[in-house]
């Protein structure tokens, strides 16, 4: 297995399209170091697949500890899935790493299903999250989009890699 | 002899995930460090294998120190499951970044824990450091797994790392830490 940089973003503004991704790798990873610099604490990173924003094909589930309680919840259908971020109402510096991983991006056989390592810490609070978000769509995907408006902060960073694998062994 | 290799070879040979050096105990040695770490990648990866020589419980806890910082404010927050219940954790004025459960001499033999820790943007020097680590250790009728989030509050960029575990005992022999370069556009 291999991995290899498709696309990178320091700073992002406004709503993240990354487009005509690449079909020839077998999975993809985002790593995401990010924040949010509206006033809440926490929000909610929607992330959509080829500009499908009106339909309700997505869905969530996650497992959530907060440092006193594991809890775990769902959500769906939607229009988005999610990861979350720490926001400006949280400690100052502090930001999230987001690991996405999407297998199979390329089968036009399957929904797709977005695998997600998350968390902040801010000396008192913060999150750390397993999250699956279904996007029920057989549709290859060619464009990754994550949105959360006009809201990262300064030193926010995205970090698109496409994985392969040996044709001989999966590897 | 602990084994410390350095990868060698281009970048370009490995695509975007870059061997950097790898750490072999052989049971005489208590906290292995990677120092000088190149700081020409996006993010670091730290792949663990380890098992502790100590004999007062199991399992026990494996801590990274980014720049051997051992003073009393990181702060982690847990989650893990043990079989039967999943359950979250937060440990502040911490003098370490808690990585992972790791078995001690009174496991079954041949057990090791194993964790994949993530550094993103460990070069950054006007952002607080957040390290994500998914772990596992299974004991075969018990056993641990679980994902941690610790913050390393400092904006200095992050040049060498140190494992330990409780008890600041040696490591068995064949207890393994990789570490690797992530790679993004242009580097």
């Amino acid at each position: 297995m291999s991995m290899y940089p498709i696309a990178t973003l320091s700073n992002p503004t406004g709503r993240i399209d990354f487009t005509n991704i690449p079909q020839t790798f077998t999975h993809l990873q985002m790593r995401i170091f990010g924040r949010y610099s509206g006033a809440a604490a926490t929000t909610n990173m929607p992330i959509q697949f080829n500009n499908d924003v009106g339909g309700n094909d997505y869905y969530t589930h996650w497992i959530n500890g907060d440092g006193a309680s594991a809890t775990s919840s769902s959500q769906g259908p939607i229009t988005y899935g999610y990861s979350f971020l720490v926001g400006g109402g949280s400690t100052a510096n502090v930001f999230s790493s987001v690991i996405i991983d999407i297998l199979d991006y390329t089968n036009t056989n399957k929904n797709k299903t977005m695998r997600m390592l998350s968390g902040y810490d801010a000396n008192g609070s913060g999150s750390v999250r397993l999250t699956s978000s279904a996007w029920f769509s057989t549709a290859a995907i060619n464009i990754f989009s994550v949105d959360i408006g006009n809201y990262w902060a300064t030193g926010s960073r995205i970090d698109l890699y496409g994985i392969s694998t040996s044709n001989a062994t999966g590897a | 002899m602990p084994i410390l290799t350095f990868a060698s070879g281009s970048a370009s040979m490995h695509g975007a995930v870059v061997p950097i050096a790898k750490y072999v105990a052989d049971g005489t040695t208590v906290s292995p460090s990677f120092n000088n770490i190149p700081q020409g990648y996006q993010d670091l990866m730290l792949v663990a294998s380890v098992r502790s020589s100590g004999n007062t419980g199991s399992p026990v806890n494996l801590y990274i120190l980014p720049n051997g910082d051992s003073s009393n404010n990181k702060s982690v927050t847990t989650l893990n499951g043990n079989g039967s219940s999943a359950s979250s954790a937060r440990y502040t004025t911490s003098p370490f970044e808690y990585s992972a459960n790791v078995p001690t001499q009174q496991s079954a033999p041949y057990i090791f824990g194993t964790s994949t820790t993530h550094i993103l943007n460990y070069t950054n020097t006007t952002t607080y450091k957040t390290i994500l680590t998914r772990w596992a250790s299974d004991f075969s009728g018990s056993g641990l797994t679980g994902i941690n989030c610790v913050l390393y509050p400092y904006t200095t960029a992050i040049t060498s790392l140190t494992a330990v575990v409780d008890g600041v005992v040696n490591l068995v022999a064949g207890s393994t830490f990789t570490l690797y370069g992530v790679r993004s556009i242009g580097q």
